[in-house]
């Protein structure tokens, strides 16, 4: 990657994939729970991310690993997976 | 294993205390379980009140105490459509709420339940609309599910993606676990993390839109343990979204709130493994308009017409030909939606398709489009291989003129497909 994600580029990513037309970078906090919290995401919306995250990062989820639970908490845990891999 | 109670005799004391019943999230013994429902049927049993009690516990194992305790009580219990405060209120008659377990209490003598359980449909053509199961009913309903999967479960715990307050995620995740002794996982297991630590040698209850999603994300045959067994109702699942979970393979459990479990399949991509099989208790006709009519002591006295059409096949097997209100007229022509949408799948670029009749001025089909690899970028080049392959195929009137392309189709979360989500994609603005 040319430069390392911000948790800027994450929240367009998250608004851009899940189709979050009224929603701006500015609304979501890159520390609170993304799911099941203020921005009523739900579980299906967890994995729209996860599988465009696998396409456009390579970001990997399979394997038994139970940091995965961590890394879908929040942008800041997700922009930390996402650099982890890129 | 240990004895089968259906719920009428769940609270009987035929259970060693030291059973396990439950992940929630720490290890639930049953003398827990029993303390809990005991303490429910004290606080709730003798209030005088008569209408239902709403039961509005957001916690599935707070849940199915509050449920068992309320039916040990002898009360009748409504289960709102959803936990928002509009939906509490909208149940007509209501005695009370229990959102919050009262302390638990030691159980006294068996206690035999009674009452009955009010659940709301899905509400996908219009309002909610309530449908009332008798405990008569939902025993035989558990007990259907452990004679033809019992087996297949085996002494697994259960997990599931699907909410416990519908019929199908009360049934399949609480109260067949219950009868049958297996423990539950009281916390849905549908985001990916929470998946991976629930599934792994488990019963997984879940639905097409989880399941259509998880194997492209989490590749199931890299998992050490897989699941030791996975249903999913709501929705029909696309064959390559059930072959993908072989091993175990996936138990489509085709049901209303009305009628209960009605038929079953496991597509393993064999001949006749996309054909329905009734439940044995099921039998079923159907009707000249293509309508399949369902006949069950558990569906109630007089048959039961669903809004699905369907063909017989061999061995008392049937087809699911797609709702019957998914027949639209345009042109004053009729059009199956599912016919059309079959069309576009067959062809290579498709993955999955989903028609929706756009209403307005001009009333026109619409198509929403799951690209296959190597399909074409440019959407006019994809309505034009699209356009002549269902030319000769579909009548003029049936082939889309308005075309969108989506990462997913949308799905509710019951994978039910949502017709005005369909709509909305056709939205000036939506420019995907």
């Amino acid at each position: 990657m040319a430069r390392s994600m911000t948790p800027d580029d994450m929240k367009k990513f998250i608004i851009e994939t899940l189709g979050l037309e009224d929603i701006e970078p500015a609304d979501i906090d890159a520390d609170a729970p993304l799911f099941g919290g203020g921005l009523g995401l739900d579980s299906i919306d967890a994995l729209e991310l996860g599988i465009a995250l696998k396409r456009t990062y390579g970001v990997q989820t399979s394997g038994e690993n139970p940091a995965t639970r961590e890394h879908f908490r929040s942008v800041n845990t997700l922009v930390a997976l996402v650099s982890e891999r890129g | 294993m240990t004895a089968f109670l259906p719920p009428s005799r769940l609270l009987s004391g035929g259970r060693p205390g030291g059973h396990p019943a439950a992940l929630a999230p720490g290890p639930r013994s049953w003398s827990d379980f029993a303390a809990a429902c005991e303490g429910v049927a004290r606080a709730w049993g003798r209030r005088g009140a008569e209408g239902p009690v709403v039961l509005a516990c957001q916690d599935a194992w707070d849940f199915a105490a509050g449920l068992m305790g309320l039916l040990a009580a002898g009360r009748d219990v409504a289960i709102p459509p959803s936990f928002l405060a509009g939906a509490l209120e909208a149940v007509p008659g209501a005695s009370g709420i229990l959102d919050v377990l009262p302390p638990p209490a030691e159980p006294g003598p068996a206690r035999t339940c009674g009452g009955q359980v009010t659940f709301w449909t899905s509400g996908s053509t219009g309002a909610p609309k309530a449908v009332v199961r008798n405990l008569a009913q939902l025993d035989a309903e558990v007990e259907v599910l452990e004679g033809l999967f019992g087996a297949l479960a085996g002494a697994a715990p259960v997990a599931g993606t699907v909410p416990h307050h519908h019929i199908y995620g009360c049934l399949f995740r609480l109260l067949w676990p219950l009868a049958a002794g297996r423990p539950f996982r009281a916390q849905a297991c549908g985001d990916p993390a929470a998946f991976l630590e629930a599934v792994p040698g488990a019963v997984l209850v879940s639905s097409p839109a989880s399941l259509s999603r998880l194997w492209r994300l989490l590749d199931p045959r890299a998992m050490e343990r897989p699941p030791a067994a996975i249903f999913s109702s709501g929705g029909p699942l696309a064959q390559a979204d059930a072959l993908a979970w072989l091993p175990p393979g996936v138990v489509e459990v085709y049901g209303s709130t009305e009628t209960g479990g009605i038929a079953w399949r496991r597509q393993d991509g064999g001949p006749g493994s996309d054909l329905w099989r009734p439940f044995p208790d099921v039998a079923v006709t159907f009707g000249e308009d293509g309508a399949l009519g369902v006949e069950a002591f558990r569906a109630g006295p007089a048959p039961v017409r669903m809004e699905d059409a369907a063909q017989p096949a061999e061995e008392g097997r049937f087809r699911l030909m797609g709702r019957l209100d998914r027949i639209v007229k345009l042109h004053e022509k009729r059009i199956a939606l599912p016919a059309v949408e079959a069309a576009l799948e067959s062809h290579p670029f498709v993955h999955r398709a989903a028609a929706v009749l756009l209403e307005g001025a001009r009333p026109a089909l619409g198509a929403v489009l799951v690209l296959a690899e190597g399909a074409p970028e440019s959407v006019a080049d994809l309505a034009h291989a699209l356009r002549s392959h269902l030319e000769g195929r579909l009548e003029g009137a049936a082939i889309p003129r308005r075309w969108r392309v989506a990462a997913e189709l949308p799905y509710d979360e019951r994978g039910k497909l949502l017709p005005g989500a369909l709509s909305a994609l056709f939205q000036p603005g939506e420019t995907r």
